[in-house]
């Protein structure tokens, strides 16, 4: 059994349909975790409050114990789900363009969508300004063609890259998972409380 | 002592990973899909490569196609598509020992027609090869598409003038020396329409984030 879209289970209109459920409902549980203030993701660059990592990690484990039980059970064909082309330079240089600003403007694209839906103004300044990036990046597009393919793996995962099985590669991720957990919390407690 | 609620929720966190490391994941991955799923797949359009496509494809160099030919040698070596690669239609359950072959690239199938094309297309999603595709139509089509366009009649739109105009000007590279010398007067002429920049195949999936 593959995912139900592959399984032409629904046609591309209702998966519109779909995908703007599923849209909002994230939408509103990032709202509902406290991701629509950007004080308290800013406050993540500095290990006062890792609600952010704790939250991101969590559903990262979820959907790959759940995925992969799954996929043990024989419950979905793991072959038939999507993977991002992998573009290693493009995505390093990406993230950490990505990682300053979330840094400088305190939202991610998605929670500032969530930002400025719950009348922030900053929220919709920070989307504003994710906007005209955008536009700067098609116009500029020529020059920075080169980064925008370079490193290119292909569908590559983490198992057939270091050629290990994939129940061993969940378990190092859990474990670091784990690590996270605890180290955020330690960090947290290190430097955490609100300051003025 | 006292186990607190975060220990026990590791605790079967781990746990839970731990199974997972010694279980036979890997071998119950590849599933046969069933025939008759794939019969119906084969139906949909999705599964098809238009010739134009392709050919912007190959122009743009994509690094992440590769077109494997699956027709006989003699076929080969008389013309095949620039940059494609010769794995006969007997040899195609093989393909994944060959050296050629890049799992990571979109695979696409050309034979004369669909037909073989389908059945090698087939045979390789039962061996749980994912990114395949068929070039509609196969190398009759892309011949006829390439060395003869049919200049739009009536009233056209301008993408259909595009269209012609780019078959006109890709047939010169797509069909090789042997078949572009009789109209290398008029293609030298033909100055190649500005590439417009297409995406890889949009894969109709958007990209995730935060």
């Amino acid at each position: 059994m593959g995912p139900f879209y592959k399984m032409g289970f629904f046609s591309e209109q209702t998966g519109f349909v779909i995908a703007l459920l599923t849209g909002a409902a994230f939408g509103f549980w990032l709202e509902r975790a406290g991701f629509g203030q950007s004080r308290k993701l800013a406050l993540q660059f500095y290990f006062r409050d890792m609600t952010v990592l704790k939250v991101m990690f969590t559903a990262i484990i979820t959907a790959m114990v759940g995925l992969l039980y799954f996929s043990l059970f024989g419950w979905i064909d793991l072959s038939m789900i999507y993977i991002n082309p992998t573009f290693l330079w493009a995505q390093i240089v990406g993230g950490l363009v990505l990682g300053v600003g979330f840094a400088i403007g305190g939202y991610c694209p998605g929670t500032s969508v969530v930002g400025a839906v719950t009348g922030r103004i900053d929220g919709i300044v920070f989307l504003l300004g994710a906007m005209s990036g955008m536009i700067v990046f098609g116009e500029f597009f020529p020059l920075i063609e080169k980064l925008y393919t370079a490193g290119s793996m292909g569908d590559i995962t983490l198992p057939k890259y270091f050629n290990i099985s994939s129940g061993i590669v969940a378990f190092i991720i859990l474990l670091a998972a784990v690590g996270m957990f605890v180290g955020g919390e330690w960090l947290e407690k290190k430097f955490g409380g609100e300051e003025a | 002592m006292q186990i607190s609620l975060k220990t026990i929720g590791f605790s079967i966190l781990l746990l839970l990973g731990l199974i997972l490391a010694f279980s036979p994941l890997d071998t119950v991955r590849k599933e046969q899909i069933p025939t008759k799923t794939l019969l119906e797949e084969l139906q949909k359009e999705s599964v098809y490569v238009q010739a134009d496509e392709l050919a912007q494809w190959i122009i743009d160099k994509d690094p992440g196609i590769q077109i494997a030919d699956i027709r006989s040698e003699k076929d080969f070596s008389n013309y095949h598509i620039p940059e494609s690669i010769h794995i006969p239609f007997g040899q195609i359950e093989n393909i994944e020992k060959s050296d050629l072959f890049d799992e990571t690239k979109m695979l696409i199938l050309a034979s004369n027609g669909n037909t073989r094309a389908g059945q090698a297309w087939i045979l390789l999603k039962q061996l749980g090869i994912k990114d395949v595709y068929i070039l509609a139509g196969g190398l009759n089509h892309w011949v006829q598409n390439f060395s003869n366009p049919e200049h739009p009649k009536g009233a056209y739109t301008d993408d259909e003038l595009f269209t012609y105009q780019f078959r006109k000007a890709a047939g010169t590279v797509m069909l090789g020396q042997t078949l572009s010398v009789a109209q290398d007067n008029k293609a030298t002429d033909a100055k190649p329409k500005p590439i417009r920049r297409k995406r890889k195949k949009a894969k109709k999936k958007v990209d995730e984030g935060c």
